[in-house]
């Protein structure tokens, strides 16, 4: 009898053992299923340099919530915690402590200005969290030997850019080319108009002016007095948009006949109709939305969807990014998966860019560059390429122009 | 003779803008440090009227310029009066504020993103070859002739009209002004009005030429040297100051570093207090009241 009760016993027990397993199991799946991949991004969504930087990061949130929506990555919905650091390096570091340490994210993503670059790859070594530089240029550190965790998408490269843009223009013309120079004074701007410099001069150049530009101007006509004086009939501008933009609209003021190469941000497209003149070209690292391309219509669907009113294209190259690392870290992804992961991944975005962004252990760049050239049509209304997508290899470029 | 043209066109935003720190001093002893965003607000009112009546111009600007005014009207019994009875610095730190606040209220509702009212007007602003071989635009013409008119215009209204001379009395003192009569709180709300509109002239002609976004309200601080120099009180400054200051930027730019002609106003104005703290026409006596 005794022997009965204990079995008993013992079955219930044994039954409430399987119960509250099976339940802990499944709360616990539960859990995992709801559980999401943490990302951070500290961006420049107020402040002086909002013109760049928030349009990539609303089609950004916009690419991660049409992901959400279509049930996360690996059965996990990603949360981007978005916070602002106004293009100011100090909120740029507190930004980045409180996304690792409060919000444990398992990456931090940088779409910002140069200047906050310092604080956010201190904080990356510290916490040993990879860092996606999404839409802000790529610094040096991502380039071979690059740092572990910096990884970079933007297409704009000051190195290269301007190598490209200039041998563009010996292409385009058999004559002797004089070739102005125009850039903002800051570091990274430097950086490319130096390597532009150096390369016109190698391709028997003539530079003529090099007219760098403070933070306010009052009027871009004297400087752009200073490269029409100085005879440039080519003038290549790299710097964020307003000063790329105002002494090409400047020398236009000033009936300047020559041609003008930028490189084609966010703001080209309308620029370009506006200004209706076949004499700006653009170099650009992502497709114009004016190609009508059927993948370029689904962004734009996507955008719509989401409410978002600009659209940078760079910004839905980084958040196909951050998509595609987190799938193949799988779950659950620590950070130190996560940047093994990142460390050999191939990123294609078809229709906006010319060639995958390829990272490898020890190239967080890209292992080749694409880019397209594109002017403005008159007759036909919309820009059209001059210079079709174009591949750049990137150690070899690297090696020439070091 | 570029050179010269390019000084003009400096020297007619610096005069408009700078004329609007002095209006508003002159009458308040206030140092507006909103200026340059009253500037953008003016810009950003013609964006919108000229959104609403493209092509209209002759609508859009006279518009722009009256919200400019009504602004600083405004500005003067929502946010200066209260401040009364208060330190003249209470007042400055105010109209920081403000200029924050109306940076933010902007990005609010227009975003950060570059507009071009002149482009949405259906105009261009199309090179003019001058006499002499100079280029300039059409805005760049109307904007020397605009700064011209509203020096001419302000002088003739300070010398001729009762209201004018009513307003140089306030200026003068206040309590004396008051006790004869003339309604002080018009006579300040009226120099804010006039302050602003000059700033809305300047917007409005900025964002024809350049750009409109949110930042433009720097363009504000390079004009503060242009008033101190000339002298803080003294309208007849504002002329030969902006003049100054535009040609030593664009000599700079032009023979020395394009970078100095960031640095050129502050040194001039550095070397202005040294020698002469009051400015050019300024009132000796108004550099304590600083």
């Amino acid at each position: 009898m005794t022997q009965i009760l204990l079995k008993c016993l013992l079955v219930k027990c044994l039954g409430y053992l399987v119960l509250v397993v099976t339940l802990g199991f499944a709360i616990s799946a539960q859990a995992q299923t709801s559980e999401p991949y943490k990302v951070g991004m500290t961006a420049a969504i107020t402040g002086g340099s909002a013109t760049s930087y928030a349009p990539m990061v609303e089609i950004f949130r916009a690419y991660i919530s049409k992901v959400n929506d279509g049930g996360g990555v690996n059965g996990h919905p990603i949360q981007v915690i978005y916070e602002d650091d106004r293009g100011e390096p100090a909120r740029a570091g507190t930004n980045s402590k409180k996304l690792v340490e409060q919000d444990q994210v398992a990456l931090l993503v940088n779409t910002s200005i140069s200047a906050t670059y310092k604080p956010m790859i201190a904080t990356a070594r510290d916490s040993k969290t990879p860092l996606l530089f999404g839409g802000s240029v790529c610094p040096e550190e991502v380039f071979p030997p690059a740092d572990p965790l910096l990884f970079c998408t933007t297409s704009f490269a000051a190195l290269f850019d301007g190598d490209f843009a200039v041998r563009f223009i010996r292409e385009s013309t058999k004559d002797k080319v004089r070739l102005g120079l125009a850039l903002l004074d800051i570091p990274i701007t430097r950086v490319g108009i130096n390597a532009a410099e150096t390369v016109g001069k190698k391709l028997g150049m003539e530079i003529t002016a090099k007219v760098p530009m403070p933070p306010s101007v009052a009027d871009f006509t004297p400087y752009a007095s200073k490269l029409k004086d100085a005879g440039a009939d080519w003038v290549f501008a790299w710097s964020p948009w307003p000063w790329e933009i105002g002494p090409y609209e400047a020398l236009l003021k000033l009936g300047w006949q020559g041609n003008y190469i930028l490189y084609g941000f966010q703001p080209l497209e309308a620029a370009f109709a506006r200004l209706n003149k076949e004499n700006l070209y653009a170099l650009s690292g992502v497709a114009l939305l004016a190609e009508g391309l059927p993948e370029l219509k689904e962004i734009q669907a996507v955008a719509a969807k989401y409410g978002v009113s600009r659209i940078d294209l760079e910004g839905w190259v980084a958040a196909v990014a951050v998509h595609e690392t987190l799938k193949a870290c799988g779950w659950p992804c620590s950070r130190e998966k996560l940047q093994g992961a990142m460390s050999g991944i191939s990123i294609t975005v078809k229709g906006v860019k010319g060639g995958p962004i390829s990272w490898s252990r020890d190239n967080h760049f890209r292992t080749e560059q694409w880019y397209k050239i594109y002017r403005w049509d008159s007759a036909k209304g919309r820009p059209v390429a001059a210079k079709d997508w174009t591949r750049v290899d990137v150690a070899q470029k690297l090696k020439e122009l070091k | 003779m570029q050179l010269f043209a390019n000084t003009l066109v400096l020297a007619s935003t610096y005069v408009l803008l700078a004329t609007g720190y002095v209006v508003v001093y002159r009458a308040s002893r206030v140092l507006n440090l909103a200026h340059g965003e009253l500037m953008m607000l003016g810009g950003y009112a013609f964006f919108a009227l000229v959104s609403v009546t493209p092509g209209q111009l002759i609508v859009a600007v006279p518009a722009a310029l009256l919200v400019s005014f009504l602004a600083g009207v405004a500005v003067y019994f929502a946010v200066m009066r209260p401040m009364a009875g208060h330190p003249v610095f209470s007042a400055v730190l105010v109209t920081v504020s403000l200029g924050i606040l109306l940076r933010g209220l902007v990005i609010l509702g227009w975003t950060a993103d570059i507009k071009y009212p002149l482009a949405v007007a259906g105009y261009q602003n199309a090179p003019l070859r001058l006499p002499g071989g100079a280029v300039l635009s059409g805005v760049d013409l109307f904007a020397i002739a605009t700064a011209g008119a509203l020096l001419l215009g302000l002088w003739l209204f300070f010398a001729k009209s009762r209201f004018g001379i009513q307003m140089r009395a306030t200026a003068e003192n206040p309590r004396l002004a008051a006790q004869r009569g003339i309604d002080i709180h018009l006579v300040f709300a009226v120099a804010w009005g006039i302050s602003t509109f000059a700033a809305g002239l300047a917007g409005v002609l900025y964002t024809s030429s350049v750009r409109l976004d949110p930042e433009i309200g720097v363009i504000g601080l390079k004009a503060f040297p242009v008033a101190l120099i000339g002298g803080l009180d003294s309208l007849a400054g504002v002329l030969p100051a902006a003049l100054l200051i535009a040609l030593l930027e664009i000599l700079a730019i032009q023979y020395v570093s394009p970078l100095l002609s960031e640095v050129v106003p502050f040194l001039a104005l550095l070397l202005m207090l040294c020698v002469r703290p009051w400015g050019l026409f300024g009132t000796k006596e108004e550099i304590e009241r600083v």
